[in-house]
């Protein structure tokens, strides 16, 4: 037993320096660091106490403004985007369990490819697919007689652009964990259904859904951070314009912090602190909510 | 009946069909432009299938950029992050799973809750610290942040513990050691879980574009997907050019992805529903 526990420590101890180092310690220092004025060159310029969450609910400040305008951004985006992209998702994994696709395995892999690909590359794609004056998409709109739409320069449509090209990219990985929850469903109740003669769309209110209830719980809270994390697409295909429309506060809080010339490191760090309250809260919203029942 | 199935058969089918066109679509568009010369490529009307391929393209960025270096360094850290990584997470998930000691619970319950920790809050700390040990700049400020990844690690406990116990208990009455109890036993046992790792872990160095994008800053030591970003000002006219090393970013990750993929969805759908 004694010589176990050693083991056990043994064991554990590579994983638990990086994991101590990359994960709880910046945890700690993130909040001591939202304390202070912070250079990217000058290090700890001093603690400052609540001074940065002060500057951050002031609405004069113009840094404040700038937060929470991006703030919005992101709440948009999880707008427009957490429902689409879990409807989708189980809107392919319904298609793939159908008992009539004869081509599953192919679909499947189909949906699934585009998570396999980086962020520049998606951008790249998507970009040349909306470019305004040659692009294939403002192509086929002028050939059926609707014209040219500016994609990614005004708005809806640089919306509508970031969400289409992440739905395109991001998917498939939703459709396979729908797909896991939809096989756990015991198929005796789709026979009971069968023979109560319930229609489909009864079966899928009554039996589907209440199945896949925990399912749609996890990619609910893992959308959510996700949507927060949104931040390569608006920087590569719009810059976060037109204005800042499109400034989402990972981007945001990037641009700010690696300011070569002002010390806002630390700023900086009040607005993580403060996006990840905000998202901890929702998840703890949803779990008292929602959650009791699912698990 | 007969005819209601067989409507349903064609509709289900022809469904699939379409959204298969509109998924691949936007990959065959890369591909194809990426062979094409540029005069060919901006064409109104655009030109779906060519009659004339190039290798132009390819020519132009790898003479222009240094995305060969990038590719080798991309490769590199790619390697080091998954072998790394999925060596120290079989220890840990392999003490959690079965070693008996004070406070195992606890520290997998720490590990499983940092799971719900946004990242948001650590890359700025993260980046100070990287920086106050001279890692900028180097591949160590790509690897070694890797590591501390708790994803890995609950994948594979969740696989050893269904792992029959009986297999353990022989060798441990022939005098096995705990560590070849772990590679002759354990290893060879959970071998699925273990490729699946590897390969999630290379695919997300691969295409992880935010954290190389802060921490690298000289031309030399860009991964792919940040030097890919850091040229896009440069070849904004030159569509081809762009789908060329878009092309060369994506073909090995979806090789190995359609090579492995069975295991890799296995492991999602594995953690996803169970997690």
């Amino acid at each position: 037993m004694r010589k176990n526990s050693i083991w056990g420590y043994l064991f554990l101890l590579p994983f638990l320096s990086f994991f101590g180092l990359f994960v709880i310690f910046p945890l700690i220092r993130g909040v001591y660091m939202s304390m202070t004025k912070w250079g990217l060159y000058g290090g700890n310029l001093g603690f400052i106490g609540l001074k940065n969450y002060q500057l951050l609910f002031d609405p004069n400040f113009f840094m404040s403004r700038q937060f929470w305008e991006s703030m919005w951004a992101t709440t948009q985006f999880m707008i427009f985007s957490v429902p689409l992209f879990i409807f989708s998702g189980l809107g392919l994994a319904i298609l793939i369990n159908n008992q009539f696709l004869k081509i599953k395995t192919v679909s499947r892999m189909i949906f699934f490819v585009p998570v396999a690909l980086s962020a520049p590359v998606i951008a790249v794609i998507w970009m040349w697919l909306l470019e305004y004056n040659s692009g294939l998409i403002n192509f086929l709109l002028t050939f059926i007689g609707i014209g040219r739409i500016p994609w990614l320069t005004q708005q809806p449509w640089a919306w509508i652009s970031i969400v289409i090209t992440t739905l395109w990219w991001t998917v498939g990985w939703n459709m396979i964990i729908f797909l896991g929850g939809l096989q756990n469903i015991p198929t005796e109740l789709y026979d009971a259904a069968k023979v109560d003669g319930a229609n489909s769309w009864n079966t899928f209110i009554h039996i589907t859904l209440p199945g896949l209830r925990n399912v749609i719980f996890f990619i609910t809270i893992f959308q959510i951070i996700a949507s927060f994390n949104l931040f390569a697409q608006p920087q590569l295909m719009t810059g976060g314009g037109p204005g800042r429309s499109t400034l989402p506060v990972m981007l945001y809080i990037y641009q700010t912090a690696f300011n070569f010339s002002l010390p806002y490191m630390g700023i900086s760090s009040a607005m993580s602190v403060i996006s990840g309250g905000i998202i901890l809260i929702i998840i703890m919203i949803l779990f008292l909510t929602l959650g009791k029942e699912a698990y | 009946m007969v005819n209601k199935k067989i409507i349903k058969f064609i509709t289900t089918n022809f469904l699939a069909l379409i959204l298969i066109f509109l998924f691949a679509f936007p990959i065959y568009w890369m591909i194809i432009d990426s062979f094409m010369p540029n005069d060919l490529i901006i064409k109104w009307p655009p030109i779906f299938i060519p009659n004339k391929l190039t290798l132009n393209n390819y020519l132009q960025i790898i003479n222009g950029t240094p995305i060969i270096r990038w590719f080798l360094n991309s490769i590199f850290v790619s390697v080091a992050v998954a072998t790394l990584s999925v060596l120290i997470d079989i220890f840990a998930a392999y003490a959690l799973a079965r070693m008996n000691f004070k406070g195992r619970d606890m520290i997998f319950k720490i590990i499983l809750g940092a799971l719900s920790i946004p990242g948001i809050i650590l890359f700025l700390p993260n980046y100070v610290t990287v920086n106050f040990f001279g890692w900028t700049n180097t591949y160590l400020a790509i690897i070694l942040p890797a590591l501390a990844g708790t994803f890995g690690v609950f994948l594979l406990r969740q696989f050893f513990i269904g792992i029959p116990r009986e297999l353990e208990e022989a060798a441990k009455i022939d005098g096995a050691g705990f560590f070849s109890i772990v590679f002759k036993i354990i290893v060879p046992e959970a071998w699925p879980a273990i490729i699946t790792l590897f390969v999630m872990n290379f695919m997300g160095t691969w295409n992880d574009y935010f954290w190389p994008l802060i921490v690298l800053n000289s031309k030399s030591m860009y991964t792919l997907p940040v030097g890919m970003a850091a040229i896009q000002s440069q070849y904004i006219q030159w569509y081809g050019t762009m789908m060329a090393g878009a092309f060369m970013i994506a073909l090995p990750s979806i090789v190995v992805f359609i090579i492995v993929q069975r295991y890799y969805i296995k492991g999602i759908v594995f953690t996803g529903v169970k997690g």
